[in-house]
C-alpha cells in the first residue's frame, strides 16, 4: 500500500512538472524577439524538467533524485525570471518615477501569472521531496542498526 | 535541499535582489518635482524652426531678447541623472516623454536635445520594431542621436560608441504642470475651439483635412467616411449650440459632400460607400449628422437622404436585433459580419431619426439593437461587444432613455465607467497633468482620442443615470471621474499648445492631438472630445436653469 502511494507521489510530480515546463516552453517560443541567452535558458530549463520527469516515470530507483533536479531547474528559472522582472521594474521606476496604480496592477498581474508556476510549485515540490527523502532514509538507518 | 537550506537561499536571494533594485532606483532616480533651475536653455523659434539657442545659468529672461521675429522659450534644467546605456531597449525607456531631454558630451563638445527638440522631430512615444512585433517606446534613439550628432559633428554610431549621455529633467517656464479646474467658461472655450478646428479643416468641396501633424505640418493621405460623418455630427451640434454660421456652413458643406460623392445605390437602398463594399458605420453616422443638421434647421432638404439611409439601416438588421455590418454592392446582398462600434452607431442614429421624424419602426429597431448589445451570451468571453469600444452603446442608451429606458444598458455603461475610473492614470510622479487620462498603460503616453470617446460615453451615462435617479454616490463618483478626464483633455488641447514648434499654429488651434507628445490631429479627436465637452456643458447649463427655476 505504502509502495503504491509512494509511486503515485512520484508519478504525480513527474507529470505535474510537465505543466510548468509547457508554460515556460510556450511562453519562450511566443516571445517576439529571439535572444540567445533567453532562448538557451528556456531550452535548458524545459529539457531539464522534461528529462527529469522522463527519468522519474521510467526509472523508479532514480525517481526522487530526478524530480529534485526538475524542481531545482524550475525554481532556478523562476528566480531568474523574478529577478529580471524586479530589476526591470526598478529600472523603469528609476527612469520614469512612480507610475501609479496602473503600473502596480500590471506588476501584480505578472506576479500572479508567474509565481504559481515558477516559484510556489517548485518550492512545494522540494518540500514534499525532502520529506519523502527523509522517509526513505529512516528505514535504512534502522536496518543498518541491526546486527 | 532541506527546508532550512531553501530558507537560507530565499533570504540571500531576497537580500541581493532588493539591494540591486534599490541601487538601480537610487542611481537612476531624478526629482521631477524640482523647481529650482540648475541652468536654463533659452531657444528662439520662428516658423516652427529653432533659430538660436543659448544655455545660461543666470538671467535667462534677458537672453535672446533681441530676436524680434521669433518666439523665445526657456526650458529650465531642474535636475539631471545618468543614462545607463544606449542599447535600444533600455535607452527607449531612459527618458520621461515630454519632461526629459538628453545631453551628450562628445570629444569636448556638448549638445542638448530638449523636450521641445525631441517633440519637434517626433521621437517621443514611438512604435518601434521589436523582433516580429512592435513596442511603444518612450523615446526613439536614432532620430535623437542624429539630432545631437548634428550639433557635435558626429554620426549616430560615433555618438553611441564615444558619447557620454545624461538625462536632463526640464521644466518649461510658464507652462502649468496641472490642468486648471473644469468650469463652464473653460468648457465653452474648448468646444468653440474644437469647432473652429474642424470648421477650418473642411475645404470648399466639403472634404476634411483628415489628419495633420502640428509639428511638421504634414498631412495624411488617408480618409475615412465614418469619421467624416462623425466630425460633421459634432460640427452640426456645435453650430446648433453656438449659432456660429462658420460652423453651420462647414457642416453643410461636409454633408453635401457626403450626398454628392458617397451616397450611392446599395441594392434597393442608398448608403454611404466608396467602392464595392459598404460598411454600416458610414451610413449610420451620416444619418446622425444629417439628423443633427435637419433638427437644427440648417438643411431641411436632408429629409429624403435621411429616410433613404434609415431604410438602408433597417434593411441591414437581423431578426435578433443585430445588424449585418457590410453590404456587397456587386452581389447586392448584406454580408453578415460584425465589427466594433457599428451596431451602437446604428442604434443611436435610428433613435435620433425616429425622434426627428416620428418614425416608430426606427425607434423599435434602435431599441432592439441596444438590447442585443448589452445582453452577452452565456459564453461571454470573446463577445464582440465589450466595454473598450462601446462608447456608441452608451450614447444610444441615453438617446433611448426617455422612451425606452434600458436598465441593463445603464448598468453596462456604469460598470464600464467604473472600470475606466479604476484604470485611469493617477499620481504618475513625472506627469501630474495626466491625472484622469483613461487610456494608455502605466508607462505609455495617454491617448486623447481614447480618453475622449470614453468621456462621450461617460457624459451620456451621467445624463441617463441622473434621470434614472440611481444612488447619488454613484453619480458623484461618475461625475468626479468625468471632470478629471475632461480637465486632462482640455489641458492638452492645442489652445494653443507648443505653437513655436508649429509651421502653421493658426491652422492647428483647437485640435486635440493623439497624445501629449504626438501632435497629430485626426478629425475624430476633436469630434469625440468636442462631443463630450459640449454634452457635459449642456448638462451643467440645464442643471443651472433648473436650479434657477426652482
Amino acid at each position: 500500500m505504502a509502495e503504491t502511494t509512494s509511486r503515485r507521489f512520484e508519478l504525480g510530480f513527474a507529470l505535474g512538472n510537465l505543466a510548468p515546463a509547457l508554460v515556460v516552453g510556450v511562453s519562450g517560443y511566443a516571445l517576439p524577439v529571439r535572444y540567445f541567452f533567453a532562448d538557451a535558458l528556456v531550452a535548458v530549463t524545459v529539457l531539464s524538467v522534461v528529462g527529469s520527469s522522463g527519468v522519474a516515470l521510467f526509472r523508479r530507483d532514480r525517481a526522487l533524485t530526478a524530480l529534485r533536479v526538475g524542481a531545482l531547474a524550475l525554481l532556478g528559472f523562476g528566480l531568474l525570471v523574478i529577478a529580471a522582472a524586479a530589476l526591470s521594474v526598478a529600472y523603469l521606476y528609476g527612469t520614469q518615477g512612480d507610475f501609479g496604480r496602473g503600473g502596480l496592477l500590471i506588476m501584480v498581474l505578472v506576479l500572479f501569472l508567474s509565481v504559481p508556476y515558477l516559484f510556489a510549485y517548485p518550492i512545494i515540490e522540494l518540500f514534499a521531496l525532502h520529506r519523502r527523502f527523509a522517509e526513505h532514509r529512516a528505514p535504512s538507518a534502522v536496518r543498518g542498526a541491526e546486527p | 535541499m532541506s527546508p532550512r537550506g531553501l530558507l537560507l537561499l530565499a533570504r540571500v536571494y531576497l537580500a541581493v535582489l532588493l539591494s540591486l533594485c534599490l541601487a538601480v532606483i537610487v542611481h537612476l532616480g531624478v526629482d521631477h518635482g524640482a523647481t529650482v533651475p540648475i541652468r536654463s536653455i533659452v531657444s528662439s523659434w520662428s516658423g516652427g524652426v529653432r533659430t538660436a539657442r543659448v544655455i545660461v545659468t543666470d538671467g535667462a529672461e534677458r537672453a535672446l531678447r533681441d530676436s524680434r521675429e521669433s518666439r523665445v522659450v526657456i526650458e529650465d534644467v531642474v535636475d539631471e541623472g545618468p543614462i545607463l546605456t544606449t542599447a535600444s531597449l533600455l535607452f527607449g525607456w531612459a527618458l520621461v516623454p515630454g519632461r526629459d531631454g538628453v545631453e551628450v558630451r562628445y570629444r569636448g563638445r556638448v549638445a542638448v536635445a530638449t523636450p521641445d527638440d525631441i517633440l519637434k522631430i517626433g521621437a517621443y512615444d514611438r512604435w518601434l520594431p521589436l523582433g516580429t512585433t512592435e513596442l511603444r517606446f518612450a523615446i526613439a534613439e536614432e532620430p535623437v542621436f542624429w539630432l545631437l550628432g548634428r550639433d557635435v559633428g558626429a554620426t549616430p554610431e560615433e555618438l553611441r560608441v564615444e558619447g557620454e549621455f545624461r538625462r536632463l529633467v526640464i521644466k518649461k517656464r510658464g507652462a502649468p504642470l496641472r490642468p486648471p479646474p473644469v468650469t463652464k467658461e473653460r468648457l465653452r472655450d474648448a468646444v468653440v475651439s474644437a469647432g473652429q478646428y474642424l470648421a477650418r479643416a473642411v475645404g470648399p468641396d466639403g472634404r476634411y483635412r483628415y489628419e495633420s501633424d502640428a509639428v511638421s505640418g504634414s498631412e495624411s493621405p488617408d480618409y475615412n467616411w465614418p469619421r467624416h460623418s462623425g466630425a460633421t455630427w459634432f460640427l452640426a451640434d456645435a453650430a446648433a449650440y453656438t449659432k456660429n454660421p462658420v460652423f453651420s456652413d462647414a457642416a453643410v458643406r461636409a454633408a453635401r459632400h457626403l450626398i454628392e460623392h458617397a451616397l450611392l445605390d446599395c441594392g434597393a437602398h442608398r448608403c454611404i460607400v466608396e467602392g464595392d463594399v459598404a460598411d454600416l458605420g458610414s451610413s449610420a453616422l451620416a444619418l446622425l449628422a444629417f439628423v443633427e443638421l435637419y433638427e437644427a434647421g440648417f438643411m431641411p432638404e436632408l429629409l429624403d437622404p435621411m429616410r433613404a439611409l434609415a431604410e438602408f439601416l433597417l434593411a441591414m438588421q437581423r431578426p435578433d436585433g443585430e445588424f449585418m455590418h457590410r453590404y456587397d454592392r456587386v452581389e447586392k446582398r448584406p454580408i453578415d459580419v460584425q465589427l466594433p462600434y457599428y451596431t451602437g452607431e446604428a442604434s443611436l442614429a435610428l433613435e435620433r431619426f425616429s425622434r426627428a421624424t416620428k418614425h416608430g419602426k426606427s425607434h423599435e429597431a434602435a431599441r432592439r439593437a441596444l438590447d442585443r448589445l448589452v445582453n452577452p451570451p452565456f459564453w461571454y468571453v470573446g463577445w464582440r461587444y465589450f466595454w473598450g469600444s462601446e462608447h456608441w452603446t452608451c450614447h444610444a442608451m441615453n438617446a433611448l432613455w426617455a422612451r425606452a429606458p434600458n436598465h441593463e444598458a445603464l448598468a453596462f455603461c456604469l460598470d464600464w465607467q467604473e472600470s475606466v475610473r479604476d484604470l485611469a492614470i493617477r499620481e504618475r510622479a513625472a506627469a501630474p497633468a495626466f491625472d484622469g487620462a483613461t487610456s494608455g498603460g502605466p508607462l505609455v503616453m495617454p491617448q486623447l482620442g481614447g480618453s475622449s470617446s470614453r468621456m462621450e460615453a461617460a457624459v451620456s451615462t451621467l445624463d441617463a443615470a441622473k434621470r434614472a435617479r440611481i444612488d447619488p454616490r454613484e453619480i458623484e463618483r461618475l461625475e468626479a471621474g468625468l471632470r478629471e478626464t475632461l480637465a486632462f483633455l482640455m489641458h492638452f488641447q492645442l489652445r494653443p499648445g507648443p505653437r513655436h514648434l508649429m509651421p502653421s499654429p493658426a491652422l492647428m488651434h483647437g485640435g486635440f492631438p493623439t497624445t501629449p507628445t504626438d501632435l497629430h490631429v485626426r478629425i475624430d479627436h476633436p469630434q469625440h472630445a468636442g462631443t463630450a465637452l459640449l454634452h457635459y456643458l449642456r448638462q451643467l447649463e440645464r442643471a443651472e436653469t433648473h436650479g434657477k427655476a426652482l
